[in-house]
């Protein structure tokens, strides 16, 4: 977790949820929450290729329950699962599928931190498009100069 | 041939004693070679020993110091070079089978640079496979196989730039060229008891360099010392229009106008790493407590809070991926040798446009805060890696384990900052430790500087392994 910092110019405080629930959820939130829902729903028997009872093998591909992840976030990692699966199943043994769903909930605990710093519009990303390039160098090397 | 004695001379030594013509390249380079062909399959420390252009490139800088044209610190002296540079007409695999036959048909900018400089290219490195940007649990993940520790061949050399760790540390050259993603240059250095310098970010063009994540990759010289590292970077470094992200100007050394001024002040970090071995600790402040007799100010320093580690991880996954992207979607990735390596990318493209585009605004609030530190130091100072060299048989698979938010590595490569790791003492199994600078951003000289003021007063890096 990130401690606030003294220095205005450094980190940004946390949006801390915990603390103050939002009233309502957002748009984007609803829209998140319900893709992911509808891909939940629809992901694991339709795209692991079972159609009946899809209990049983469906979690033998999953593996073992995921730990330490909120619902939320499961649900996301099977999302992405599934889709994986749908384009690339046939690929992968049974322990491999086992394992990439582990990589996918890693993923997770990776960018929970990340999504709870606040960032405001302007902040931008490290990577920027650089508009002054050396055009003479690169006018040599095409000219061959 | 030449004895050891020359052959484990630095590069500066070598240079100033082939411009006084004690030393004949073509000697030199017939004794690396010769010592490469021997000692190098025990260490599966090459993938390519380009013997054919390396006599012909000594030859060459023969005749011309021999008629009084020296090009300068690096010409007649042997190299090695980390097999993900192109080199035209000789193989590139990138220590990955689907790449073992692949040659390119120009040369990278370095190798430009280099050929120009009079140097002599002894061969293409071992290195990790795709330098681990699919991700790898063991040092087997190689197409050329594990390298082996030249201290002790049970040992690992770490990687990525496994081959170039080996090369240097077993006197195959003086010096070789490895990459640095996130800590692929700094903890071979460490584990093999060599100086290993990781420029600033855009210090070094990567033009003809394989890609891992655009914005992290580095090219980094490895070398007997310091100083050894500073000459490397001066010929290497410099702007070059090819790669996007190279910086403006030259890299000048030495230039003592550059470096920080005295007292050097050094940050001594108290909380970096989760654990370090035992002994460990004890080399590092051994090596401060010099660097205060001889004039430097040493004091705490702490890594601000904040996701370093995980915007680092986040952010080479996140790039490797579109990297990588040909080897994904064909399903060539599965001729990797690491069971993570096959699969990973495919993880790894589920991440979504938000995510990256977070991680890098993210990534700005580190890179300021972390520069913040660098209003009170010129340097920062911590072990090279959290320990000695592993075992080769030791799988580390940390690919779903705890992650560690105060990594130096993570943090200063996800900054870009300069470091430098160079020997400080050995672990109870005989095994070198290393000592690392971490500078600001563009302050290679700081980094330099202070790990050339502890080598002149330690003699760490004057040991050598007993291989034979």
């Amino acid at each position: 977790m990130l401690k606030s910092s003294t220095d205005s110019c450094a980190l940004r405080p946390e949006s801390n949820a915990s603390e103050q629930p939002p009233p309502t959820i957002s748009r984007r939130q609803f829209s998140r929450k319900a893709a992911l829902a509808a891909a939940a729903s629809i992901s694991a028997p339709a795209l692991l290729g079972t159609t009946a009872a899809p209990s049983a093998s469906v979690q033998d591909q999953k593996g073992e329950p995921l730990k330490g992840l909120t619902p939320q976030q499961v649900a996301d990692v099977d999302a992405k699962f599934a889709n994986i699966l749908r384009k690339y199943g046939d690929r992968f043994s049974d322990d491999q599928k086992k394992r990439l769903r582990r990589i996918l909930a890693q993923h997770q605990r990776l960018m929970a931190p990340v999504r709870e710093f606040a960032v405001q519009n302007g902040d931008p990303p490290a990577s920027v498009l650089r508009v002054s390039f050396d055009r003479q160098s690169e006018h040599k090397e095409g000219s061959g100069d | 041939m030449l004895g050891e004695d020359v052959l484990y001379l630095s590069v500066r030594e070598l240079g100033d004693q082939m411009r006084a013509r004690k030393i004949s390249p073509v000697e030199l380079t017939e004794s690396y070679l010769a010592r490469s062909e021997s000692l190098g399959p025990k260490l599966n420390a090459y993938a390519t020993i380009t013997r054919e252009l390396a006599l012909k490139q000594a030859r060459a800088a023969e005749a011309e110091i021999a008629a009084g044209h020296y090009r300068g610190p690096l010409h007649g002296v042997p190299y090695g070079l980390k097999d993900l540079i192109a080199v035209e007409g000789y193989p590139t695999t990138w220590g990955a089978k689907p790449f073992a036959n692949r040659t390119f048909d120009y040369n990278a900018t370095i190798v430009e640079k280099l050929n120009r400089a009079g140097a002599v290219l002894i061969g293409k490195v071992a290195m990790i496979e795709l330098a681990g940007g699919l991700g790898y649990s063991s040092a087997h993940a190689s197409l050329q196989g594990a390298s082996k520790n030249p201290w002790n061949m049970k040992y690992w050399t770490c990687g990525s730039s496994s081959g170039s760790g080996a090369v240097v540390s077993a006197a195959l050259a003086p010096w070789a060229l490895g990459s640095d993603t996130r800590g692929s240059t700094i903890c071979p250095g460490a584990w093999c008891g060599i100086a290993a310098l990781r420029p600033s970010f855009g210090r070094v063009s990567r033009y003809g360099a394989m890609a891992i994540a655009w914005s992290m990759d580095k090219l980094c010289p490895m070398a007997r010392t310091a100083d050894d590292c500073g000459l490397v970077l001066s010929v290497i470094g410099g702007h070059d229009p090819k790669d996007i992200d190279s910086v403006p100007g030259d890299f000048r050394y030495p230039a003592p106008e550059l470096e920080p001024k005295k007292p050097l002040r050094i940050g001594r970090l108290t909380n970096a790493w989760n654990k370090l071995d035992p002994g460990l600790d004890d080399s590092v402040n051994a090596a401060l407590k010099i660097l205060e007799q001889n004039g430097a100010h040493v004091s705490d320093a702490a890594i601000p809070d904040g996701p370093y580690e995980q915007v680092a991880e986040l952010t080479i996954q996140m790039e490797a991926v579109s990297s990588f992207q040909d080897l994904i979607e064909s399903g060539r990735c599965f001729e990797l040798e690491d069971p993570l390596g096959k699969i990973n990318g495919y993880a790894g493209s589920e991440f979504s446009v938000t995510d990256y585009l977070q991680v890098q605004r993210v990534r700005t609030f580190l890179q300021k805060q972390i520069d913040r530190l660098f209003e009170h130091y010129d340097v920062l100072a911590t072990a090279g890696e959290s320990s000695a060299a592993s075992l080769i048989e030791e799988v580390d698979d940390d690919s779903e384990g705890p992650i560690g938010t105060r990594e130096p590595d993570g943090i200063s490569s996800l900054c870009g900052l300069p470091a430098l790791t160079v020997p400080c003492g050995f672990s109870k199994d005989k095994l070198p430790f290393g000592v690392q600078f971490i500078g600001r951003a563009q302050n290679d000289h700081a980094v330099i500087a202070a790990a050339r003021l502890y080598q002149s007063h330690s003699d760490w890096h004057e040991k050598r392994p007993p291989i034979t």
